[in-house]
């Protein structure tokens, strides 16, 4: 290879590396600066045309350094606060400085160690597939270049001179590299990546998991919860979810029958609403101590969970994609809530939420305990139940008073125009007086039934246009026309609470699909669904779906093209994958390596005994099933085939040993010979010379041919007797 | 037996493997801080970087072996050749990164200079010539060495080397210098070689002297018929004075020089003279100081000449004064023919 082109290749290994590393940082959404953005174009373009590195002559040096150095501490001085973004753009601008002169060899290792830093920083803040990914594809790469460096290393050369790079053609290149491809080296090469890959991921079982103490900060950027999974939404928020077919979350289950076919995956209650807009009410919550709907605690240090489960419990894991929101969907009921990562999680007994501190930018692991999933709504389960119903005496006649009131009759309140609030009466009047309505539950049938007869569901509401003296929600009920899941659940609300029943909505997922024939449930963000809560006094919040059952339908036919099932079928299998990852690496704590180690003693103690088993003749086993006869065919078999392994080895070993003797070498034994004959002409005599003929005849010995080999017995025996 | 091999194949950690140490532990020490199994993923990662790099490295010295080594003529300040032949004696893979390191030490110093030869590798079941080009500074007598085979092979974390100290001694001639740094008295002794007869029609040993063969002695001296006679090797030695030719003698007492720079320069005059009249064939003997004298008529006594300039040293007795007697001229450092500074006279 010329030295030109393993200069080449030095470089664009590196520079290939680089470029993985601020791709994967960019892809991950961590660039947090244009000077990011700046680099990687700038890196593409050097691969593309790489004279483009040498666009500063190396004279400038000094200048560059003294601008990065003073920017660097000016950034520190300034953010020092959060150092990880100054940490951040340090090392972009040092690979700024790397990248815009030619490299040494040794400054194209640091190229690399700053790639290898960036990945890890990807790894580490996103938790992401593609850190295993990047790890994956810049291992070769980063290994092939360490092994240009101690193998192929240009002997005259200039190698910061421009008219080294001026001289570069690809073709030219390229044409020499695959010149120089000697499948022998290529094999060794593979056979040592392979190794590494395996190396790697048995060190990584093997390494022992304890935690020191945590003394570190978490790597955690604040990421952005969606519009509609936030303490304040307006209508339409949640519907523009729908649109975002990216996953949102997955659950591992270990019984696929423990979830019902549309599981409701509840995460935010809004209790207030005015004006199309809806908001979380954190103030009444503290206020009152009803019964919980669950129980729920979180653990800093992973500890033993009994593993006593009563039918249909079994436990969950959840893994939240970033910048959802920071309230955690759950489907049901649970004993134990165990987070993965060090979070502030806060547990809401009036709403039945849990929320961490902030929405997490990165993947957010946790497990429940004993889950049970919540039954499927069935908006008549309390027909039976008679009771009057009427919270409206309860009710202050001046609505700026609701905050004093106590929960849940707080979530009876109307902020509505007087216009708006007379229509609703109106409606409540006509609705209540089309039947007998004895229960809440009936009351709550009326109104859905209302509901369906006169909207139908569809994304794209025919009601956008906001009236500023009307409410929105009034108006879409007033209209008769079609509206997605927030208008029917506002419109329930509105009735609901105008007819004296609390009521308030809740947002989170419905539905979601089982990736393949895994365990894995996988949610995306089209499953993003709105529906409400209503209060009833003697079983409290109830939970009902106002949305007419053929949101699902329409959804389906929404997204029912070709394309979208196509992509659904990669995307199915990408999610088993990434499932897979955060399984295995991710979640790969001090209790999955015991079952892991435990489950492979098992595992082969099994087959031991199996094999033991077999051979013996399967003396154990059922013996009006299997005859003597067969039992002897099958040992006959077993040593035949254990025969003919050794043979084919024996067979392979012999070849390659006899392909090994066919050049100058005969035997271990001529060997011997010559290294004793070498060891004998390397030996010190204190300033006396060997005899020239033994000296000949040991020279013979060591380099010539054997058939010309003097008796080299003979030729010892003289130099002991010499000696 | 393990210190024994280790002694042979040191094994040291180069400024990378340093690095990916470091890094190691501080992403050891950050990953069970953190129980971030992403960073516990890119420990086991750098760990498996460092066994395989020790484990291929171990492997890369397996079945290598080498044959003594050879070299070119050495001149001061003229480029030479030490030669190593290198033996990869593995059946499947071919050793790669070698590289060789010859140290030379000249007679006077205590610290070797490191001639590492250019990153070769050698095919399975092959062997490779390696050439390491050396220039001499001054001449003298080196103890050249084949040191050591280094590698750093394959990612340049761990630098292993294995021992051969396989020791020589040579000959490094004094420097050749242009014609016109000669002084002026040496040309005219010069001139006066071109009245003398010519070296290919001067029979060698026409008068001369027979003695015992000793160590180092051409083998073109060997008188045949008395070897034959006495079954014994003899050797013919020119008798001083009665051969044909110009005869001089260089004076190298030490109160003539005041450093060793002035010894060297003196050398490589005398160097250069020689070699300019040996070439144009011109006959005559010289000795060096109370030397054999040697008369110039083949390579071999060209070879000799060189060779004891190479090694002479100042002297402390002075000239004896028979040369005088047997027709030899006294050359001393400025080139100055005398007669009269003979302090010593000896028999």
């Amino acid at each position: 290879m010329r030295d030109e082109d393993k200069l080449y290749l030095r470089y664009y290994l590196s520079q290939i590396c680089l470029f993985i590393g601020l791709l994967g940082l960019k892809w991950e959404g961590l660039m947090f600066t244009t000077l990011g953005d700046i680099l990687l174009i700038f890196v593409a373009l050097t691969l593309v045309y790489p004279p483009l590195a040498g666009i500063i002559p190396r004279k400038h040096f000094p200048i560059f350094t003294t601008i990065m150095i003073s920017v660097v501490i000016l950034d520190f001085a300034i953010n020092w606060r959060n150092l990880l973004e100054p940490l951040l753009r340090m090392v972009f601008w040092v690979i700024g400085y790397r990248t815009v002169f030619y490299r040494t060899s040794r400054e194209s290792q640091q190229v690399i160690l700053l790639a290898l830093f960036l990945i890890m920083f990807t790894g580490v803040v996103s938790i992401s597939i593609s850190y295993a990914l990047e790890l994956l594809i810049f291992t070769p790469l980063a290994m092939l270049h360490l092994f240009t460096v101690t193998v192929l290393k240009p002997k005259n050369i200039q190698i910061l001179s421009n008219s080294v790079w001026k001289r570069f053609r690809s073709f030219q290149f390229i044409k020499s590299c695959l010149g120089n491809l000697d499948w022998r080296t290529s094999g060794l090469f593979l056979t040592l990546y392979v190794s590494l890959v395996v190396i790697t991921a048995v060190t990584f079982m093997a390494l022992p998991r304890m935690q020191v103490r945590n003394i570190f900060p978490s790597l955690q950027f604040p990421g952005t919860a969606k519009s509609g999974f936030s303490e304040n939404f307006e209508l339409g928020d949640v519907n523009s979810i729908i649109l975002d077919d990216s996953v949102a979350f997955r659950v591992n289950v270990e019984n696929r029958n423990a979830l019902p076919a549309i599981p409701y995956w509840r995460m935010l209650v809004m209790d207030h609403y005015e004006d199309g807009a809806f908001t979380h009410l954190n103030r009444y919550a503290n206020r009152i101590n009803n019964p919980t709907l669950f129980t729920a605690w979180h653990h800093m240090m992973p500890i033993s969970i009994p593993r006593v489960t009563r039918e249909n419990e079994s436990d969950w894991t959840y893994y939240m994609e970033g910048s959802v929101s920071r309230y955690l969907p759950v489907a049901g009921n649970f004993r134990t809530l165990e987070l993965n990562a060090l979070h502030s999680l806060t547990v809401d007994n009036v709403l039945g939420t849990l929320k961490i501190r902030t929405t997490p930018s990165k993947l957010l692991t946790y497990k429940t305990y004993r889950s049970i999933a919540a039954p499927p709504f069935n908006n008549r389960a309390f027909d039976a139940v008679i009771r009057e119903l009427d919270f409206q005496h309860l009710l202050p006649e001046d609505s700026s008073k609701i905050d004093q009131l106590n929960y849940p009759q707080s979530t009876l309140s109307l902020v509505l125009s007087e216009e708006d609030l007379n229509y609703l009466n109106e409606l409540v009047g006509e609705i209540k007086s089309q039947q007998t309505l004895s229960s809440p539950a009936a009351f709550s049938e009326a109104i859905l039934r209302y509901l369906s007869d006169h909207h139908d569901y569809s994304l794209n509401t025919g009601n956008s246009s906001r009236s500023s003296s009307r409410d929105p929600v009034v108006s879409w009920l007033r209209s008769k026309s079609d509206g997605h899941c927030e208008y029917f659940a506002a419109g329930y609300l509105l009735l609901a609470r105008a007819g004296g029943l609390p009521c308030r909505v809740v947002t989170g997922f419905a539905g979601g699909d089982w990736s393949g024939g895994s365990t894995t449930f996988t949610v995306r963000n089209r499953h993003a669904h709105a529906w409400c809560e209503y209060f009833h006094p003697e079983f409290g919040w109830q939970a009902i779906d106002p949305t007419p059952p053929d949101r699902l339908s329409w959804l389906e036919e929404e997204f029912a093209d070709a394309d979208f099932a196509l992509q659904s079928r990669w995307l199915g299998f990408f999610d088993n994958i990434k499932v897979l990852y955060y399984q295995s690496v991710i979640n790969f704590d001090a209790d999955s390596q015991f079952d892991f180690f435990r489950d492979a003693g098992t595992q082969s103690s099994t087959l031991f005994r199996k094999l033991q088993k077999w051979f013996s003749g399967g003396e154990e086993e059922d013996n009006s099933t299997i005859t003597t006869g067969k039992n002897n065919q099958k040992v006959m078999l077993g040593v035949i085939v254990i025969l003919g392994i050794a043979g084919l080895i024996l067979a392979i070993w012999s070849t390659m040993r006899y392909i090994g003797n066919s050049t100058n070498r005969k035997s271990a034994k001529t060997q011997r010979v010559r290294n004793r004959a070498r060891k004998l002409l390397r030996q010190p005599r204190k300033g006396v010379a060997l005899p020239k003929n033994l000296n000949d005849a040991l020279l013979k010995i060591s380099y010539d041919r054997q058939s010309r080999w003097p008796e080299p017995n003979q030729v010892f025996k003289e130099i002991s007797n010499f000696k | 037996m393990i210190r024994k091999w280790l002694k042979k194949v040191p094994t040291i950690l180069t400024k990378s493997g340093w690095m990916l140490v470091l890094m190691t532990f501080l992403t050891g020490t950050a990953a069970y801080q953190s129980s971030n199994n992403v960073l516990l993923l890119a420990l086991s990662f750098f760990m498996s970087a460092v066994i395989i790099n020790g484990l291929v490295s171990w492997q890369n010295f397996i079945k290598l072996a080498w044959k003594p080594f050879d070299h070119s003529k050495f001149r001061a300040k003229e480029e030479g050749s030490l030669r190593a032949t290198i033996i990869n004696n593995k059946k499947m893979v071919q050793a790669l990164g070698l590289q060789v390191v010859f140290s030379v030490k000249h007679k006077g110093h205590t610290e070797p200079d490191h001639l590492p030869s250019d990153i070769f590798g050698v095919p399975r079941l092959g062997e490779k010539l390696i050439t390491v080009e050396w220039t001499p500074a001054r001449r003298g007598l080196y103890e050249i060495q084949l040191e050591r085979i280094d590698s750093l092979y394959p990612f340049g974390f761990i630098g292993k080397s294995y021992f051969i100290r396989e020791k020589k001694k040579v000959v490094v001639w004094p420097e050749l210098l242009n014609q016109s740094q000669l002084p002026e008295a040496s040309r005219s002794l010069g001139d006066q070689l071109h009245q003398t007869q010519d070296r290919r029609f001067i029979s060698s040993f026409d008068q001369h002297d027979l003695r015992e063969y000793r160590p180092g002695d051409s083998i073109r001296h060997i008188h045949w018929k008395k070897t034959a006679q006495q079954r014994n090797p003899v050797v013919r030695q020119p008798i001083p004075g009665q051969q044909p030719g110009m005869k001089i003698v260089f004076d190298f007492q030490s109160a003539h020089f005041s450093n060793l720079t002035e010894l060297d320069r003196f050398c490589s005059e005398i160097a250069t003279w020689v070699n300019h009249h040996f070439t144009r064939d011109r006959g005559f003997m010289i000795a060096l100081h109370n030397g054999e004298p040697i008369q110039l008529l083949t390579e071999s006594d060209f070879e000799t000449v060189m060779d004891q300039l190479a090694v002479i040293e100042t002297q402390f007795d002075a000239l004896a004064a028979n040369w005088i007697d047997h027709g030899f001229r006294v050359v001393k450092p400025d080139w100055n023919l005398s007669t009269a500074t003979l302090l010593n006279p000896t028999t």
